[in-house]
């Protein structure tokens, strides 16, 4: 079965949860309100199961396809519902997801039939092989729907139903509620040396994994009088309640999600959360924000961590029950038949720049810094919460996809736009390229952006996945669409260019006056080279990019390598300019090499900017990735690194 | 060498491409050439011994480089974002890594895992037969690999689409070699340029692996191609 929307009423009709009646027949409540869900863009932890146990579903393969569903009806039914929508001879102009007004609507005035029908009328063919499934699997859905004069009738009912919907939301203030800052409100939780103790990043995985479920659940048990119209990546867009003042409503709410989050598992803590709104007649908006809440003890933070942990193993059943359901997806021919067992990594997938992308923050810095909420405009509030559903759609069915095709072995972590695996490092490139077509196949079908690098995927054998921003920042610049035209999805990042992050970030724009990076624009070198990873030292007298007559060195030909200036000798490298002339000369540049001796007897002579990261470096050769555990430790073995300042006069 | 232009580029890569012939250096120059990376080349000896020499030792850089991409380990950063005088810079371009000095358009899109391929077969020819088993010959079509093409001409009228607000159009592209037709999508309403003001396009599968996400009827989607004004490797 293939991960396209195409699928989904036979994946739903093989989950065996309700026996239909033999058609011609009244459709079952079940079969009913599973599609009611499906078509109102189902929610974080939706999911259908055969014995009627609602089990918050680890990436639940019917709520990934039924999402898939709603965002291929918003590319192909929203223009006829912009400008060719009509009801009682007067056009609609609705230019939001159609979801959002099923959400608003009394579920008496509508069936999933009713919508089927009119979004396979008006949406050109491009919805009738999904709608043609549905008929075939769900064929009671359609129950009195099958003359021309039914259909035509539902249409115009289904029509009056958008009608008053559209109007009424219109008459309603919208509220952008959000629990932002993941990563820096878990440090600010549990602390910055905590943070990287075992247990604590295990109970951050099962933080990532569940917070948007429990938000999203939260918000609707609200008694406020708020509709939520849509809810994912810890956004939730609320309809507010005709007639209240809107600023009462978001205070309202949000304090009592926080309340809830508090009482919720007996944490005794909440994250922080923001809620903001403007109204088209409100020229400045409002926001409103409750900070984390928790009891900064040791003792709690403790437990904080330990209950997470304890989630984490009792959620490892739901994790394993995912990869079992996308079992079914297997699709295709695999090119890739090599995996082998003998080389365990850590595969990582994430979006490239989700938050900017869906919420771009328009305000100048020191408002960015104050640290206050956004205050989005209502047209910029829907926009973000409807690019947000399609980027959620394309990464879930991605991660479907690679659980399908690769069957990982663990899943470390798997938030809203990032995904850890531990797998066999032969498994990358299969990964690489199953994304890729995958994505290819999402633009030319359901998801209406223009093309353009969304993956970071990466490939760490034997290692940890962490600290590794600097890289992506300066791979990002170089790939960034201004410079280059790249007709793909997935952006490879390779450990092996960690030198990269480390060149500063002057270097990584393209500025030939980078301080560390030593090349420009065009990948000339302007200043001494690095010295390269350990084990892989570059042969530099074969880079004929830096013709002999710019490299001008006083003190005898081996000093080309760079190696006796970095060594510390007397020997000093004098640089030209790409262009012969002297730019930048005179400059002292200080660096810290790692001065670890391999085996064969070389040195691994790794140069840093700061110390620290070359006494870093030398730990790591001498006792593994893992070195600084204990962490009581780390300060002895930073101090038996040995390291060597150098001074590169230009 | 004075520059190449655009279309020279393209015609050096698909005689490149095309020629099952071509011996593994010549075909190195090509992509060197096609890649605007030919200044960087390394001069090669004159006597022949060593010139062999140096081509083969080329060749094992080359292709140690491509599988460490391929398996995931990678370039190092200098590799990465520095010329390095092989087709070690070409496959650098295909990852989008190296810059050039207007906005870089590598070949075949940024499919650099075609490209790291291509370059491992190319090294093979080169290092010669293994265990008395011949590297097979190149098998290779533009129109199966080449993502960026020279546009010749619009052929018959936009047809107007289901889909409300587009209409297809039909790129007849090629210029002379490998010409082929493409259906593309295209927007009837606030678009920067006219098709007709297109001299290249850029596609995200090459033209005749389009069918795996288009149909001749609708064409490819809006978001799977772009048109370029003016010849990759200059102002844009």
């Amino acid at each position: 079965m293939k991960i396209e929307s195409q699928s989904l009423a036979a994946y739903l009709f093989g989950l065996s949860f309700v026996q239909q009646a033999t058609p011609p027949a009244p459709p079952e409540k079940e079969v009913v309100d599973v599609w009611r869900d499906i078509l109102r863009y189902p929610g974080e932890s939706w999911s259908v199961s055969a014995d009627g146990v609602h089990r918050d579903g680890v990436l639940d393969p019917a709520r990934v396809l039924g999402r898939m569903f709603c965002v291929k009806i918003d590319r192909y039914l929203s223009t006829y519902l912009d400008k060719n929508a009509k009801s009682d001879g007067a056009y609609l102009g609705v230019r939001v997801p159609l979801s959002w007004l099923l959400r608003m609507a009394d579920e008496e005035i509508w069936t999933p039939g009713d919508v089927l029908t009119y979004a396979e009328k008006y949406s050109g063919g491009t919805l009738d092989e999904e709608i043609r499934e549905v008929r075939k699997f769900f064929p009671n859905l359609f129950y009195e729907l099958t003359e021309e004069s039914q259909r035509k009738s539902s249409i115009e009912r289904f029509g009056k139903v958008l009608a008053k919907t559209w109007e009424e939301f219109g008459e309603r203030e919208l509220i952008h509620v959000s629990a932002p800052k993941f990563h820096k409100q878990w440090t600010k939780l549990v602390g910055e040396d905590r943070e990287a103790e075992d247990d604590a990043v295990k109970a951050k995985q099962q933080w990532s994994m569940s917070v948007d479920g429990q938000f999203e659940k939260l918000c609707l048990e609200s008694r406020g009088g708020c509709t939520v119209l849509q809810s994912g990546g810890g956004h939730v867009l609320l309809l507010a309640p005709k007639g209240e003042e809107t600023e009462e409503v978001a205070k309202k709410e949000l304090r009592s999600i926080q309340r809830r989050f508090l009482k919720l598992d007996d944490r005794g803590w909440s994250p922080l959360l923001w809620a903001s709104w403007k109204s088209d007649e409100d020229k400045t908006g409002g926001y409103f924000d409750l900070g984390l809440k928790s009891k900064s003890s040791k003792a709690n933070i403790d437990k904080v961590i330990f209950d997470l942990c304890e989630k984490y193993k009792e959620s490892e059943r739901g994790r394993y029950s995912g990869k079992e359901r996308w079992a079914f997806f297997k699709y295709g021919k695999e090119t890739f038949t090599g995996r082998r067992t003998d080389k365990p990594s850590i595969i990582y997938l994430d979006v490239i720049g989700l938050g900017k992308h869906c919420w771009p923050d328009k305000r100048n810095e020191i408002d960015i810094e104050s640290g206050n909420p956004p205050s989005r405009s209502r047209k910029d509030a829907i926009d973000g919460f409807v690019r947000s559903r399609k980027i959620t759609t394309v990464i879930e069915s991605t991660f479907g996809l690679v659980f399908a095709k690769h069957l990982p072995e663990r899943v470390l972590a798997m938030g809203g736009d990032e995904i850890q695996m531990e797998m066999d490092a032969s498994e990358w490139l299969g990964v690489v390229e199953n994304v890729e077509e995958h994505c290819k196949e999402l633009h030319a079908t359901i998801f209406d952006e223009e093309a353009r690098l969304l993956w970071w995927a990466m490939c760490s054998e034997g290692g940890q996945i962490r600290d590794f921003q600097n890289l992506k920042e300066e791979v990002r610049k170089r790939t960034d669409g201004k410079h280059v035209a790249l007709m793909r999805f997935v952006n490879p990042m390779w450990t092996n260019m960690g030198g990269l992050a480390g060149s500063g970030s002057s270097n990584g724009s393209g500025s030939s006056n980078g301080s560390g990076g030593g090349m420009d624009d065009l990948g000339r070198r302007t200043t001494a080279p690095k010295s390269p990873p350990p084990g892989n030292e570059p042969d530099w007298e074969a880079m004929p990019a830096l013709p002999d007559e710019l490299f001008e060195e006083e003190g005898g030909p081996e000093s080309m390598a760079g190696v006796e200036s970095l060594d510390g000798s007397s020997s000093r490298l004098t640089l030209s300019g790409p262009d012969g002339g002297d730019e930048k000369f005179g400059v002292t540049e200080v660096r810290w090499l790692c001065r670890w001796k391999n085996q064969d007897g070389s040195i691994c002579n790794k140069s840093y900017e700061v110390e620290n990261d070359a006494r870093k470096c030398w730990c790591r050769h001498m006792w593994g990735n893992k070195w600084h555990e204990p962490r009581e430790g780390i300060r002895e073995a930073k101090a038996q690194a040995i390291v060597k300042k150098v001074e590169i006069e230009f | 060498m004075p520059s190449l232009s655009a279309s020279e580029r393209f015609s050096i890569l698909c005689e490149a491409i095309s020629n099952k012939k071509q011996d593994a250096g010549t075909f190195r120059e090509s992509l060197m050439k096609a890649y605007n990376c030919w200044d960087e080349s390394r001069v090669l000896p004159l006597v022949e011994e060593d010139r062999e020499s140096s081509l083969r030792e080329t060749a094992v850089r080359e292709k140690e480089f491509a599988e460490r991409c391929l398996s995931g380990i990678g370039p190092d950063e200098n590799e990465a974002v520095l010329a390095q005088g092989d087709l070690c810079s070409v496959l650098a371009k295909e990852i989008g890594t190296r810059r050039e000095t207007h906005k870089m358009i590598p070949w075949l899109g940024g499919d650099w895992v075609s490209m790291a391929r291509i370059i491992i077969h190319n090294a093979d020819l080169q290092i010669g037969v293994a265990d008395g088993e011949a590297t097979p010959e190149r098998e290779y079509r533009p129109d199966h690999l080449i993502r960026v093409w020279p546009i010749e001409h619009i052929a018959g009228q936009p047809k107007s689409l289901p889909m409300q607000r587009t209409n297809r159009i039909n790129f007849k592209i090629g210029k002379g070699a490998h010409p082929t037709d493409i259906f593309v999508q295209i927007s009837t309403v606030n678009q920067k340029y006219d098709p007709h003001d297109f001299s290249w396009v850029i596609l995200a599968e090459p033209p005749a692996l389009l069918g795996k996400i288009a149909d001749q009827e609708t064409g490819l989607a809006k978001n799977l191609w772009s048109g370029l004004v003016r010849d990759p490797g200059t102002e844009q």
